[in-house]
């Protein structure tokens, strides 16, 4: 399963304008919450922890979104988007759309699984 | 709309997550809300939780659900939620492993006794047992480390992480698929369940427990 943060719209700049503080929050109370890692926190059990704590709390979504880090576009962007991920490590069994950027409104992210429900999940139903 | 998943997070104290701290009241709740999605916790946390609680848990849920439950688990990450819960980030991985084993251990066999070093029991039969046989599917929330690929490989367990370096993924999934065949697991490196074929097994199996 990949989980992957995932905002559809008509096309790539309304998507990209209304994702794109949704995100960049998510990744502001992730490191609020992970701080104490960057605070010099370490653990015999999380050897990497601290350093890729650090390395995600300099992510935002316009830096995430060219590495396939998030999913937000138009259908057809989001479909190139899935497809190159999934040939890229060699497949995966489910996609699960991270809807955590909890500061979008309602009606937008309703509107934006629709399309995804109506426009994307049939491309790759039928493969 | 056609998705096959609801799944939400453990978290707790922070906004980050926070406002989720069991899943399983959440997707039971969603379990009423819906008829066909499968119900995944994504993901328990057996560090701050005891294996006899959360497989009663689990069997709860996968019987309010008519068997559409799936366990994921997670070994935490934010170091608040071990100084709060009053576990040592040092005791994580030995906490993971044996939590999920007495829970496997659990749903699967009646009468388990165990005698690990953390939560040891003699005897017990979780309740209710679970709708799906031998149990619901175990998901393991990983993200970076090679062994924690190849161990969920080796267990036949699924796989949830998160996109990172591609060439870095692509060896991560390379390790846990050679683990998973290596193991001589069946099918391909991923499977699905037959939600009808273990509901019928277990609607016969449940009765045994009724008065």
């Amino acid at each position: 399963m990949m989980t992957v943060a995932m905002y559809c719209a008509g096309n790539s700049k309304e998507a990209t304008d209304t994702y794109r503080e949704p995100v960049n929050r998510h990744q502001r109370y992730l490191a609020n919450a992970a701080s104490d890692w960057a605070a010099g926190t370490t653990s015999k059990d999380y050897p990497n922890h601290p350093k890729m704590l650090e390395a995600l709390r300099k992510m935002d979504h316009d830096a995430m979104r060219p590495l396939n880090m998030v999913w937000t576009g138009s259908p057809t962007e989001i479909i190139n988007m899935i497809t190159t991920l999934h040939n890229d490590v060699g497949g995966f069994d489910v996609a699960s759309l991270m809807s955590n950027a909890w500061t979008l409104p309602a009606d937008k992210a309703a509107a934006s699984m629709r399309l995804i429900s109506e426009q994307i999940m049939p491309h790759f139903k039928a493969r | 709309m056609g998705y096959g998943h609801i799944r939400t997070v453990e978290h707790y104290y922070n906004r980050y997550g926070g406002y989720s701290t069991n899943p399983i009241v959440f997707l039971s709740a969603a379990s009423q809300r819906s008829a066909r999605a499968r119900l995944i916790t994504g993901a328990l946390l057996p560090v701050f939780n005891n294996p006899l609680k959360m497989a009663g848990e689990i069997g709860m849920q996968d019987a309010i659900s008519n068997g559409r439950m799936e366990a994921g688990f997670a070994r935490a990450f934010l170091p608040h939620e071990f100084r709060t819960f009053g576990r040592s980030l040092d005791e994580s991985i030995a906490r993971f492993d044996e939590g999920i084993e007495q829970v496997r251990r659990l749903l699967e066999k009646e009468d388990a006794t165990l005698t690990e070093n953390l939560h040891g029991f003699e005897n017990v039969t979780s309740l209710p047992r679970p709708t799906q046989i031998p149990r619901p599917s175990f998901w393991y929330a990983t993200t970076s480390s090679p062994q924690s690929f190849e161990k969920v490989g080796r267990l036949g367990h699924k796989i949830m992480t998160i996109p990172r370096s591609k060439p870095q993924l692509r060896e991560l999934f390379g390790i846990y698929r050679d683990a998973w065949r290596a193991a001589g697991h069946p099918g391909q490196w991923y499977h699905h369940d037959d939600g009808r074929h273990v509901l019928r097994r277990q609607q016969q199996r449940s009765h045994r427990h009724l008065p």
